[in-house]
């Protein structure tokens, strides 16, 4: 049996290629410049190791009214003044450790994008939806699509002020970022664009890459990074400190440095929590970098992201490898924006109707 | 208007964009190419009445139904409409976008109400009372000319004239041809083609009018204060003359000619050459000259 056949198909723009082909010839495949890369999408024998995480989707939130439309997936909605939009879930290059990589793909028509945003400003959302993330899949390899639903945003849902894009495309293909890409940051006025890249290794940042992320600050755009902490990929503060060095000379913002998920099949690419918060400590103790540049360690769990601070894990069970976590959100609340959603099995409401949730560390070597 | 970008993007990710199952090996495309012309890493759509497979490998084919293919590295999807879902493969993934932006040598008077994304190309001319809401495209050399509005996403190709002076003109005692000043405007719904070479005469008090959707070929002459519904296609060559109303969704085929002051109903198609000289009727099929009702056709569905 080929074991591909029941895991993520291997997919690599030939951009990448000849980018992992460069660097082993330069560097030799035991370097950590190339490791640093192409661990992220290579397939691995590790994949198929058994383990605890048993998972193949990680946390649900799909709204599936929308207006005229019923749709499957395509639209979440955790927060309150944000919705995220998923219009493709194909991107040019596939990441071993994809979030969404078991989700069913569906490409939104024109049609269904131009419910959504009549959805984001009707009179029950208008009041609180301020911002939309358009995410995937990567939205850059279908922009016509993408400038057609902006478009559909700035007329039918005007109290939307933040459009934020989520990409890997200027580190998986940048020769594929255009003027057709360009477009969608074009002339929208009242709109403040920011684009949300995920950069794990320093190398990643390419020359091409680099030109690209200029060409969209030139445009305006805000860029961030939010990466994540993978074993073998950026698990040293070396890496850490180069990378985020990096980002900051080029102007991205450092958000969320984020713990690998517990998803079957990437076991292998994580920490433990306490590791990731030793390294992003690490990054300031001792002034290695800025505070300024210094992303936030956080988790997303089956109820959305969670910063780890000082009190923020309030019990253990199993030996310490599960963990439950404190977090300020609300189900009456959560309700009241998506009635679809549905407390996950991994949590408990505390006193204050604030709901807890448990999360499968990871383990360090 | 349009520039091929070649790219890589592999047949998986195509048929994801169109929700499709991709049939055979992920080859990677690169670009689109009629049928009988395909190279390898490109794409087109099956052909009715071809009968033999491109002798090339890693290349992708739209088919309206599987077909059992012998040699490797022919990858298919399977399409309900091979042409739709090609021109969307190809306007997503290999057509780059031309630029926004007013060309220096365009002229743009002052009082003109520009929208976003707006292209307006070398030598075009754009008059103070025109108005252009967002995402139009003027190509070179065209003529807005007195008060004119155009809707969203629409495209004025090559060397037209929108608001030309109409063909109007009185006789006074003496005989003598006088013109009648013209003063009315254009206004052309969304979505609105015009091709090149195309005059659109203003009205000479009130307005012409181009509904939504109006799709008009090169080389077609609309008179003053004609009206044209929604939809409705005008091929190569056709003239219409002053104050005439076409309805919805007609097909005015090449080199027809449409009298002045004629009213046409609703999805009429009015044939090749046809000279049309008194009203017609909705869902007729009109032609010859002088035209002539030959059939009448369903309703559209709606």
């Amino acid at each position: 049996m080929n074991v591909q056949d029941d895991l993520f198909r291997e997919k690599i723009s030939p951009f990448l290629r000849k980018k992992l082909s460069a660097l082993s010839d330069a560097l030799g495949e035991d370097s950590s410049e190339y490791q640093g890369i192409a661990r992220q999408y290579l397939y691995s024998s590790e994949e198929i190791q058994p383990c605890e995480e048993i998972n193949n989707q990680h946390y649900i939130a799909d709204v599936t009214q929308i207006e005229e439309d019923n749709l499957e997936h395509g639209v979440e909605r955790l927060y309150r003044r944000s919705i995220v939009v998923e219009p493709i879930f194909a991107c040019a290059t596939h990441c071993r450790y994809c979030l969404r990589k078991n989700y069913k793909s569906k490409t939104l028509s024109e049609r269904s994008l131009l419910n959504i945003a009549k959805f984001c400003g009707n009179d029950q959302n208008k009041g609180d939806l301020y911002e939309i993330l358009i995410t995937g899949g990567d939205p850059m390899i279908i922009p016509k699509r993408i400038n057609y639903f902006v478009e559909s945003l700035v007329q039918h849902a005007p109290n939307i002020k933040i459009i934020r894009i989520g990409t890997r495309l200027p580190m998986h293909d940048p020769t594929r970022i255009d003027h057709s890409v360009f477009s969608i940051f074009k002339e929208k006025s009242g709109i403040k664009f920011e684009l949300a890249l995920q950069v794990n290794h320093p190398k990643e940042l390419f020359p091409e890459t680099r030109a690209v992320i200029r060409e969209f600050q030139a445009l305006g755009v805000t860029i961030y990074a939010q990466n994540v902490l993978l074993k073998g990929v950026n698990d040293d503060l070396n890496t850490l400190i180069t990378l985020y060095d990096t980002l900051r000379k080029l102007n991205v913002e450092s958000h969320y440095l984020f713990h690998c998920i517990p998803m079957k099949n990437i076991h292998h690419f994580r920490t433990s929590i306490k590791r990731g918060l030793e390294l992003t400590n690490g990054l300031t103790a001792g002034g290695k970098i800025s505070g300024r540049a210094k992303p936030m360690f956080s988790i997303m769990t089956d109820i959305g992201k969670i910063t780890l601070y000082e009190d923020t894990i309030i019990d253990r069970k199993d030996n310490g490898r599960n963990l439950l976590l404190k977090t300020h959100y609300s189900l009456e609340e959560r309700h009241y924006w998506n009635p679809d959603w549905k407390l996950p099995e991994s949590c408990i409401l505390d006193e204050n109707g604030r709901i807890c949730v448990w999360y499968l560390d990871g383990e360090d070597d | 208007m349009y520039t091929l970008a070649k790219r890589n993007v592999y047949a998986s990710t195509i048929a994801e964009f169109l929700n499709a199952q991709l049939i055979g090996d992920d080859v990677i495309i690169t670009h689109p190419t009629t049928y009988s012309d395909m190279v390898e890493h490109s794409i087109s759509m099956f052909e009715a009445g071809i009968q033999q497979f491109p002798d090339v490998k890693n290349i992708l084919i739209l088919v309206e139904k599987a077909m059992d293919i012998d040699r490797p590295g022919i990858s298919q999807i399977v399409s309900d409409n091979p042409r739709l879902d090609y021109f969307r493969i190809v306007n997503e993934f290999y057509i780059e976008n031309i630029g926004q932006g007013i060309h220096e040598s365009a002229v743009v008077e002052e009082g003109a109400c520009i929208g976003r994304n707006i292209f307006v190309d070398k030598g075009s001319f754009i008059s103070k009372d025109s108005v252009l809401s967002n995402n139009i495209k003027i190509m070179k050399n065209v003529i807005l000319n007195g008060k004119i509005s155009i809707g969203n996403n629409s495209i004025v190709k090559y060397g037209s004239v929108i608001g030309s002076e109409g063909y109007s003109f009185v006789l006074d005692e003496d005989n003598i041809p006088i013109h009648f000043p013209q003063i009315g405007g254009v206004r052309i719904g969304k979505n609105v083609w015009i091709g090149s070479n195309t005059t659109i005469e203003k009205g000479f008090l009130g307005e012409t009018v181009l509904g939504d959707n109006v799709k008009i070929d090169d080389l077609v002459h609309i008179g003053g204060n004609c009206q044209i519904g929604s939809s409705t296609m005008i091929t190569s060559g056709v003239v219409i003359a002053v104050n005439s109303t076409i309805g919805d969704n007609c097909w005015l085929a090449p080199n027809s000619s449409i009298s002045n002051d004629i009213v046409i109903g609703k999805n009429v198609t009015i044939g090749m050459g046809a000279v049309v000289l008194k009203d017609c009727e909705s869902n007729g099929v009109y032609v010859g000259n002088p035209a002539k009702l030959i059939k009448m056709k369903e309703s559209p569905k709606k």
